[in-house]
C-alpha cells in the first residue's frame, strides 16, 4: 500500500462521504476523475429515497409501547438513570433541601405563571390544572465530578424518555454587540432581547411563544406575542406576527449541520443529534446551541472546540439547583483563527436534576457580561393540556407551506401560485404544455440556499412522487419512462453576468427577451447519463431564469419563455430571514378552526 | 438536550455523542433507548433500503430491527451500537432472501427479483442505475458493504465498527471498492 494510495483512498473517501449530503460539489484536482466518474455513478445507484417522518414516528410510538410494558406510566417518572459503578451520593442532602426549596419555590412560581396567556394566536393555552401538586421530586444522580460528567449526563438525560414534559420561561438579553450579530440597534445599549413562555412534552411536541422584551426606566416590557411555534409530532407551525403568515413544515429527523440563510448569515445549529428535526428546533426556540452569525463560523459552533470546560461550582436558578460550568477560551493555535467575537470566557448552570440548562452568560475578556440566557422559572413531569399543541390559524393569516415531496404524500402537494420573499423578483411562466402541472418547490440539490434560489418541476401528476429524487440532484439519471417534464430555475444574475461560454450557450434572438440557448451536443437519448439537458436561459431585471426540458424542443421552451410574468417583488435582505414559498390553496389537512380575535379580545 | 455541550467538554475531541454512554444508559432505563432510535434509525432503514430496494420492505426491517434491539437490549454485552444494530439489520435481511426463494443459495440473493416490484424499481433495472447496481452487487461483500453503508449515512466510525476495521482500512476498501466497480462498468461498457 503506497503512500499515493492512502492519500487517494483519503480523499476519495472523504469526497464520496460529502457527495452524499451535495451531489453539486466539485472534487478537487488531486483525485483521479476515472475515480470521481465511477462514484458519481455509485451515488446515483445507491440513491435512497427519503426516510418518511410518518414512519420514523409511527416506529418510535411502537417503541414507546414496548418500553411502556415495563417501565413506569408517564405520569409516575422512573427513577433517574443510575449510572452502573456505585457511587455515594455526596449531594444527596444538598439536593433534598434544594428539592423542598423548589416544591415550594415551584408551587408559587406556578401560580404566578399559570395565568393563562393572551397571545394573539392561541389564547385559550393553558397548562392543565392539578399541576401544583404534579410536580415530583426526582431521585437525584450521584454527584457529577467533571464538567464532562455534566455535559455527558446533559446530552443523555434531557429531552429523553425521563423528561416527560416542561414549562418555562426564558429571556435572552444581548448587552453589548457580538461579531456578526444580527441585531444591531443604532443608539441602544441593549441590542436584542426576548422572552419566550416554552411548553415542551416528550417526545416531540412543543409549543413556544416569544415577546419581545424592552428596557423602560429601568424596568422591563414585555411586548406582545411577536412569534408562535407549534409542534404536534407530525408538523410545526411558526406564526409570524409582523407578517400575519404562518407557515407549516413537516418534522424531519437529520443531522444537518447549517443553514444557509440567504443574506450570508448561517444558522448553525446543533448536528449530531437524532432528534433535530429542524434548523429551526426547541432547542433553537430556547436559544441553546442556535445563533446567526455572518462570519460563516457559530457562535455555539466549531469555536466550541477551543474551550476549556471547567464544573466551578452549584448554584440555584429559578429556585432550582444547578451545577455551574465555566467555559474558557484557548487563544492558540488553530483556536485563534477561530475566534468569534469579543467572548472569552461563559457560564452555563445546568439542573442537576434534569440537566436542563437554565442560565447562560458570556463575558469578554475584561469580565463584562455580553449576553445573558436565564430562566425565571420551570415546572418539570406536568401534565400539559393537549390543545397547547393544536394549532388554529389567525383569521387573514397566509398560510407558507414548506413541506416538501419528502413526506412522501401526494395529496400534500400542492400548485404553486405565489413565491414570495426572495433577493430578487419572480418570474413564472403561465404557459406550460397541457400535460403539465407545477410540482412543489425545491431549492436546487440539498444546498438549501433559501431565497437564493428557486426550481420548479413541471410535471405530470404521476410524477409528483419522484420529486425527491430530484432534489437530490441525480437529475440526469432520471429513469423512463416517467413523465416529460420542464424545470424552470430562478437565481440572481452571478456577479460579472450570465458567462455563456462557460455554459456552453449561445445568444438566442427573441424579441423583447435577452436570452441563450444551450442545445445538447452529444444528442443522445434522454435515458442515457450522456444526455445534456438542453437549457433556454432568460435574463430578466436581475435575474436569471433557465428553462430546461429533455422532453420539448426549443420552439416549446421559447414558448414558456414569452410567458413568463413577475409574479413577487424583490424582497430587502433584512426581512429573508424568513424561508420563502406559498403554496395555495390550503391543504386539506390544515385546521381551519374558528379564528383567534387579535390579543385574544 | 445540548448537542453542542459535548463538543464543550474535556472530551471536546469526539465530535459524536458516546454511543456507549447512551447504550449504558438505556440498559439501565429503556426509555433512553428512543435516543439511540433517533440517532440510528436513518441510517438503518438507508441500509435496508439499498438491501431490499423498496420503501414498504426497508420500513418493516428497519422496524423489526429497532423492536428486536429492544428486546435484547438487556443481554447486549460488548461491542458498538452501530456493529450491533447493523449485525440484527442484516440477519433480517438475510431472513427476508431466504423466505423469498428458500433454495436460493445466498450468494445469487441479490439477483432475486422483488415480488413487488415498485414501477420505479422497474424502471431502474431498464438503465444506467440498474446496470450500476448490478455491479455493485457484484463486488465482494466487505467492499460492497463500504459503499452501501457509506451512502446509507453511516460515518466513518461506524462503518469501521461494523465491518471490524480500522478507519483507515476502511479508507482503503472504499477505494479499492470503486476501483473494481469502475473496473467492472469497463467491461460491461465494452462491446462484445
Amino acid at each position: 500500500m503506497s503512500v499515493r494510495d492512502e492519500q487517494q483512498a483519503k480523499l476519495l473517501y472523504d469526497y464520496a462521504a460529502a457527495l452524499r449530503d451535495d451531489p453539486d460539489q466539485p472534487a478537487t484536482a488531486a483525485l483521479a476523475p476515472e475515480l470521481v466518474a465511477t462514484v458519481h455513478r455509485a451515488a446515483a445507484a445507491l440513491h435512497v429515497p427519503p426516510l418518511s417522518a410518518d414512519f420514523v414516528a409511527r416506529l418510535q410510538q411502537r417503541l414507546e409501547g414496548e418500553i411502556g410494558v415495563t417501565n413506569p406510566p408517564a405520569d409516575q417518572p422512573a427513577p433517574l438513570v443510575q449510572p452502573r459503578r456505585s457511587v455515594p451520593s455526596r449531594v444527596s442532602g444538598w439536593l433534598t433541601a434544594a428539592g423542598l426549596i423548589v416544591l415550594l419555590v415551584a408551587g408559587g412560581l406556578w401560580f404566578a405563571t399559570s395565568v393563562p396567556q393572551r397571545g394573539v394566536v392561541k389564547p385559550q393555552a393553558q397548562v392543565a390544572p392539578a399541576t401544583p401538586t404534579a410536580q415530583p421530586t426526582l431521585p437525584p444522580l450521584p454527584e457529577p465530578q467533571t464538567a464532562a460528567e455534566v455535559i455527558t449526563r446533559a446530552n443523555a438525560l434531557t429531552m429523553s424518555g425521563r423528561l416527560r414534559s416542561f414549562h418555562l420561561q426564558r429571556s435572552v438579553v444581548q448587552y453589548e454587540p457580538v461579531a456578526g450579530s444580527p441585531y444591531v440597534v443604532a443608539g441602544s445599549k441593549v441590542q436584542n432581547a426576548d422572552q419566550r413562555e416554552v411548553w415542551y412534552e416528550y417526545p416531540q411536541r412543543w409549543r413556544v411563544e416569544t415577546r419581545d422584551l424592552r428596557e423602560d426606566g429601568g424596568q422591563w416590557q414585555r411586548g406582545p406575542v411577536r412569534s408562535v411555534q407549534v409542534s404536534d409530532g407530525r408538523r410545526e407551525w411558526g406564526y409570524e406576527a409582523y407578517l400575519n403568515s404562518v407557515g407549516v413544515k413537516p418534522l424531519v429527523f437529520g443531522t444537518l449541520a447549517d443553514e444557509q440563510l440567504p443574506n450570508g448569515n448561517k444558522w448553525q445549529y446543533l448536528n449530531g443529534r437524532g432528534y433535530e428535526q429542524t434548523a429551526r428546533s426547541l432547542e433553537a426556540y430556547l436559544g441553546w446551541g442556535a445563533y446567526i452569525t455572518n462570519d460563516g463560523t457559530s457562535f455555539y459552533g466549531t469555536p466550541l472546540l477551543c474551550y476549556n470546560a471547567m464544573l466551578v461550582g452549584k448554584d440555584v436558578v429559578a429556585g432550582r439547583a444547578t451545577y455551574v460550568i465555566s467555559l474558557r477560551w484557548l487563544d492558540s493555535g488553530y483556536c485563534t483563527t477561530q475566534r468569534n467575537g469579543a467572548v472569552s470566557e461563559r457560564k452555563l448552570w445546568l439542573d442537576a436534576e434534569t440537566y436542563l440548562l437554565l442560565k447562560d452568560e458570556s463575558y469578554d475578556a475584561a469580565g463584562k457580561l455580553l449576553r445573558r440566557l436565564a430562566v425565571s422559572s420551570v415546572e418539570y413531569n406536568l401534565p400539559l393540556a393537549a390543545s397547547l399543541f393544536d394549532y388554529d390559524l389567525p383569521l387573514g393569516s397566509l398560510l407558507l407551506d414548506f413541506r416538501s415531496s419528502s413526506s412522501g404524500k401526494v395529496e400534500q402537494l400542492r400548485p404553486v401560485t405565489v413565491i414570495n420573499k426572495f433577493r430578487f423578483a419572480v418570474y413564472l411562466p403561465t404557459t406550460m404544455p397541457d400535460e403539465l402541472q407545477p410540482a412543489p418547490l425545491a431549492f436546487g440539490s440539498n444546498a438549501q440556499r433559501q431565497g437564493e434560489r428557486i426550481q420548479i418541476g413541471y410535471m405530470s401528476e404521476a410524477g409528483w412522487t419522484d420529486i425527491g429524487n430530484q432534489m437530490r440532484g441525480s437529475m440526469q439519471a432520471q429513469p423512463p419512462p416517467l413523465p416529460p417534464s420542464i424545470y424552470v430555475k430562478l437565481e440572481a444574475v452571478p456577479d460579472g453576468g450570465f458567462d455563456a461560454v462557460a455554459n456552453g450557450a449561445e445568444p438566442l434572438d427573441i424579441p423583447g427577451l435577452k436570452a441563450w440557448f444551450k442545445p445538447d451536443p452529444t444528442n443522445s437519448p434522454r435515458t442515457t447519463l450522456l444526455a445534456v439537458w438542453p437549457v433556454l436561459t432568460v435574463e430578466r431585471e436581475g435575474v436569471l431564469i433557465s428553462i430546461s426540458s429533455r422532453d420539448y424542443d426549443q420552439a416549446e421552451l421559447v414558448k414558456v419563455a414569452r410567458s413568463l410574468e413577475r409574479v413577487a417583488e424583490p424582497v430587502p435582505a433584512e426581512l429573508l430571514l424568513t424561508p420563502t414559498v406559498t403554496v395555495l390553496p390550503l391543504p386539506s389537512e390544515v385546521p381551519t378552526a374558528e379564528p383567534a380575535a387579535p390579543n385574544g379580545k | 438536550m445540548l448537542a453542542w455541550l459535548s463538543v464543550l467538554s474535556e472530551e471536546a475531541s469526539k465530535v459524536e455523542p458516546d454511543d456507549g454512554e447512551l447504550l449504558r444508559l438505556a440498559q439501565a432505563d429503556r426509555q433512553a433507548f428512543t435516543l439511540l432510535y433517533q440517532r440510528y434509525v436513518a441510517p438503518v432503514y438507508n441500509y435496508c433500503y439499498l438491501r431490499l430496494g423498496s420503501r414498504e420492505a426497508a420500513e418493516d426491517a428497519a422496524s423489526e430491527t429497532f423492536l428486536r434491539a429492544l428486546a435484547g437490549l438487556p443481554d447486549f454485552q460488548g461491542g458498538t451500537v452501530a456493529a450491533w444494530l447493523f449485525r440484527i439489520a442484516h440477519n433480517i435481511i438475510v431472513d427476508l432472501y431466504r423466505k423469498r426463494r428458500p433454495q436460493q443459495p445466498l450468494t445469487e440473493a441479490d439477483d432475486l427479483p422483488d415480488p413487488a416490484p415498485s414501477a420505479e424499481h422497474t424502471l431502474l433495472e431498464r438503465d444506467e442505475l440498474a446496470r450500476v447496481q448490478a455491479a455493485i452487487n457484484r463486488l465482494p461483500d466487505d467492499q460492497r458493504s463500504v459503499l452501501e453503508l457509506q451512502f446509507a449515512g453511516w460515518s466513518g466510525k461506524q462503518i469501521a465498527a461494523v465491518l471490524g476495521r480500522s478507519h483507515g482500512a476502511v479508507r482503503m476498501l472504499h477505494l479499492r471498492a470503486v476501483e473494481r466497480l469502475r473496473q467492472l462498468l469497463l467491461d460491461e461498457d465494452e462491446p462484445q
